[in-house]
This record gives structure tokens, sequence and C-alpha cells, in this order.
């Protein structure tokens, strides 16, 4: 074959590579080669290549967890939103609640402090009535009494003589008669 | 005023760069004589601190044009053959040259077929000049253009030395082991962690082989095939890149070397013939046809079994090899616009149009590094994945 290919580049002549003589040549390159690949391989291209394929792996699970992660955190952001919106709601279940609440105490404090107020007056306008019933009555008995003693001393001087015992008595029966 | 400005500034840029393109060649030329000098210098002052010092810089720069001071040698003697020196550069050797007569030794392991016995040794035994010949002869055996051979030519041998693209290839090996166990280290520490550093670096390209060399073709069972794939691709295209590298430890035309690709071509025939499943088989022998387009349809089919693997082989080859002559074509251009040292002004032009070309397909040629084993490694994916395919699948597709 090396023959053939000689004759044809050179015409018969020796052309130094394609010499045929260089077996030894054809056998280095096999042993070199041989020996290489199988060192490389082992030392070399296996590990690589399996450490590229788990990195791939790695990474292609990886990306896929960071999808997942990221639907939980779409999930789990909803979810938060709606805890938030109910939350807000309930607040403002609450605030209404507390306000008519509130509303409901002030209206009851006011209905006992006006019941309470009107009861106070009641017993002040009663307390009130005794009291001045009993003034009055007082000041008619010191007022008769002051009438009386009035009375006692015109009646004294105006009854010291007998004529004026007469007028007076006349006076009483005329009064009388009227009445 | 402007553009007076611009034109002024632009015809500055481009005398620059002639200038600097000039230099180049002048160093070129210098080469030789740089070297000699770097010798004498060497000799006569060896505590001459500065001295050394401009000797070891111009030995630098004259080993990166190693390849021109053999070969004006050559062409001082017999002229200048362009052809000669791009395949003496292009093919294997038994040493590494770096300049002159200086070479890194290598191991020379000969199996000698006539007499069946073994020769060792290390190649700088053989005295080697500055051409790559020897002067010194060992055991029957003489180098030749950087081979070592029996001097008897009857006799034939089988070369196991490590020659340089076994060098080469021990190197690669060695550094592809070195970076990829630390690229492991890195996911191993990093378990489930983005990359870092050098494993940064590799991982996209591990992933580009595995998403779109492997899995179209091979589907569920790509796991399988990636320390094949990978290691195919990262052998082929880092033994590219150091043959770019124009000083050692680089510049060995490995995979421009047809018995480096045939070697990985037949890896890949065994591949695909040991994991060939039923459906492929069937294909083959009991094709889909007429019974009597069965004497043109199998023997295509057989014959196709091993073409897959043989374009492979011729297409690396062919890329890597035609990369490295074009370049070294370039440079000769030097020497022939020169005239072989004869004319400075013909080795400046020479200088010029070699530096622009040579850039140029320098860096076509890191390119062309990347895609062939690219190419390479998707193809044998695409062969094997023929051969594991399930038919049924198959039928559905179509």
């Amino acid at each position: 074959m090396f023959n053939h290919l000689i004759i044809l580049s050179e015409g018969g002549g020796s052309l130094p590579i394609m010499d045929p003589n260089q077996l030894g040549l054809l056998f280095w390159t096999l042993f070199i080669f041989l020996v290489t690949w199988i060192i490389l391989g082992k030392v070399a291209f296996k590990p690589i290549g399996k450490a590229l394929k788990s990195r791939e792996e790695g990474i292609e699970k990886a990306l896929k967890s960071a999808e997942q992660a990221r639907e939980e955190m779409a999930s789990l952001k909803s979810e938060n939103d709606a805890i938030l919106k109910e939350a807000k709601e309930e607040r403002a279940a609450i605030i209404r609640e507390a306000q008519k609440v509130k509303k409901g105490i002030i209206d009851e404090a006011k209905d006992a402090a006006q019941e309470e107020a009107v009861k106070i007056m009641q017993r002040a306008e009663e307390e009130l009535t005794i009291k001045r019933e009993a003034m009055m009555a007082e000041l008619r008995n010191t007022s008769a009494q002051l009438a009386l003693d009035i009375a006692k001393r015109v009646l004294e001087r105006e009854l010291d003589g007998e004529a004026n015992q007469q007028k007076y008595a006349e006076d009483l029966a005329s009064n009388a008669k009227l009445n | 005023m402007g553009l007076m400005a611009k034109k002024r500034n632009t015809t500055m840029r481009w005398s620059l760069a002639i200038m600097l393109m000039s230099m180049f060649s002048l160093v070129l030329f210098l080469v030789p004589n740089g070297a000699q000098a770097e010798k004498n210098a060497h000799h006569e002052n060896h505590h001459h601190d500065a001295n050394v010092e401009t000797a070891s810089q111009e030995s630098h720069e004259s080993s990166t044009h190693k390849d021109h001071s053999s070969d004006e040698h050559v062409a001082h003697e017999e002229g200048f053959n362009a052809g000669e020196m791009i395949m003496h550069h292009i093919g294997d050797a038994n040493a590494f040259h770096i300049v002159g007569d200086i070479y890194i030794p290598l191991p020379v392991i000969i199996y000698n077929k006539t007499e069946g016995t073994w020769f060792t040794g290390l190649s700088t035994e053989f005295n080697i000049d500055h051409h790559g010949n020897s002067t010194k002869e060992v055991e029957g055996f003489h180098m030749y253009h950087g081979r070592v051979l029996p001097i008897d030519e009857e006799t034939t041998i089988v070369d196991f030395s490590i020659t340089k693209n076994v060098f080469t290839m021990l190197l690669a090996s060695l550094l592809l082991i070195v970076i990829f166990t630390t690229v492991a280290k890195g996911y191993r520490r990093r378990e489930g962690q983005a990359p870092k550093g050098i494993q940064g670096f590799f991982e996209p390209i591990i992933l580009f082989i595995r998403e779109q060399v492997a899995k179209p073709y091979l589907g569920n069972k790509t796991d399988a095939y990636m320390p094949f794939l990978l290691t195919l691709f990262f052998f082929i295209w880092s033994l590219n890149l150091l043959g770019l590298i124009p000083i050692f430890p680089g510049s060995a035309n490995v995979t421009g070397n047809i018995m480096v690709t045939a070697a990985l071509a037949l890896i890949i025939l065994v591949v695909i013939l040991l994991r060939a499943n039923k459906a492929y088989w069937k294909h083959i022998l009991m094709p889909d046809v007429p019974l009597l387009l069965y004497p043109i349809v199998v023997p295509i089919e057989v014959i196709g079994i091993f073409t897959k693997p043989f374009a492979l082989m011729v297409r690396l080859f062919a890329n890597i090899a035609a990369g490295h002559i074009i370049i070294l074509s370039l440079v000769s251009l030097v020497f022939i616009f020169g005239n072989s040292g004869e004319s400075l002004s013909g080795g400046i032009t020479g200088g010029i149009v070699t530096t622009a070309f040579g850039l140029f397909m320098n860096v076509m040629e890191l390119l062309v590094a990347a895609i062939q084993a690219f190419i390479f490694t998707n193809l044998s994916a695409v062969f094997i994945g023929l051969a594991i395919e399930d038919h049924h699948e198959h039928a559905e597709h179509h």
C-alpha cells in the first residue's frame, strides 16, 4: 500500500515521510497512543466526564429547585396576601364591633346618668317640697304667733277702756256676720 | 492636512516594516558566520562573560534558523537544492539537529532483519556532521541524512529507535498527561463549581468535542467513546502544534508522516471492527439490493471498510506535510533569491518575501493544526457512529 504511494508521489524515489522501512515509527505511534489513551482515560477524561455530567445534573437540579422555590414563593405570597386581607377584614370588623360597643356603653351610661339625674332631681324636688312645707308651716306658726302677739298687744292697748271693748265686740260681731 | 499626516504615518510604518524584514534577511545570511563566530568565541574567551553572552544570543538566533546553516553549506558545494532540503527536514531523524554539527542525542534501537540481531546505542556515537551524515561507522551502521542505515545496502532493518518523531510523541503524551491531570484535579478540587484557570481553557474544548463532534453521531453511546475521541483530538492537535515550533523540542513533522497517521487510522479501524454491530455487517455482506448486484456491491462495501480510515490517514498526513513543505519552500526563497549567498539584494528581497509569506503561512498552519485535529476526530466519530448505529433508528431517520 505504502509502496504504491511512494511510486505515485516520487516516481520510484524515496520520500522520507513515506519510507516503508519506518515500521518502527508505526509501532511507536501505536504504543504511545494506546498508552496515552489508557492513562488519560483513567486519570483525566473519565473523571472529567463524570464531573461534567454530575455538575450538569447539579445545575439542572438547582434550576428545577429554584423554579420550584419560585412557585412556592408565589403560592406563599398569595397565601400571605389572603391572610393579610383576612386580618384586615377582621381588624375592620373588630373596630366596627368596638365602636358599636363603645356607642352602646356611652348610650347606656348616658341613659343611666339621665335616669339618675332625673331621680336626683325628683328627690331634690321632694326634699325641697318637704322643706318648703316645713318652712311654710314654721312660717305660719311664727306668723300666727307674731300675729297673736301683735293682736294681744293691740288688744291690750285698745281694750283698755270700756268703750274700746264695746267697739271691739261689735266689730267682731259684724265680721262674724259677714262670714 | 490630516490626510497628509495619515499618509506620512502609513509610509513610515511601511518603511519600518521593510527595514525589519531586511534585517531579518541579513540575520539569515549572518547565521553561518555567527555560528562560526560563536565557536571561536567559545574557544578563545572561556571566562569572558560578555562574549559568551553574545555568543549564546547568536546561537539562539542561529538555532531558530538551523535549517539554513546546513543548507548553505550544501549550496556552496553543489548549489542549493530546495527539494532535497525540504525532504530532509520533513523526514524523521535519529538525532535532534540544533545547529551546525550540534545534535541532541537520541537512542538508536535497530533490528537487523538479515542477521536477526539488535543494534542499540546513542545517535551521537556516529559523530554527525552538519549534513546529518556520520563521520564514524558503528557496528556496520552509518548515518545518512539524519537516519541510521546499514552500510551494506542488502541488509534490511526495522528501526525501533526513539527518533525525532517518537521523541516528540513521547513529549506530547507527557504534556497531555500533565495538563489533563491538572485539569482533572481542578474538577476534583472544585466539585460542582465553575471551572478555573487551565480547567476553564480546556472545558469548552472538551464540551465542544462532546456536543458537536461525538453526540450527533454516537448519540447515547457518546460517553463510552469520549476518552478515545478526546485523546485522539488532543494527541493530534498537540503534535501539530509542536511541529510548528521551529526549534527543539518542536519542529518534528510527526502528523505529516504517513506512518504516524497510518497507526492512528489503524487504531480507528480496529475500534470500528471491534465495536461494529450486526446491522453494520449486514449492510456490508447482505445489502438491501437485488441479488444480481451483489458481485458489485459487496466488494465495494468491503473496500469501504478500509477506505474510510485510509482517507483519514492520507488527509491528516497530506495537510500537515504540505504545511511544512510550504513553509520550508518559503524559507528556501531566501537562498534561491540570494543565489546561495552570492547576491545580497536578492537575499534581502527573498527575506522580505519569506518573512511576509512565512508569517502568513505559520498563522494559517496554526489554524490548520486545530482544524485537521478536529476533522480527524469528527470523521472518526462519524465512522464509529456508522458502525454502531442501530439500524431501525437509521431507517426511521430517512
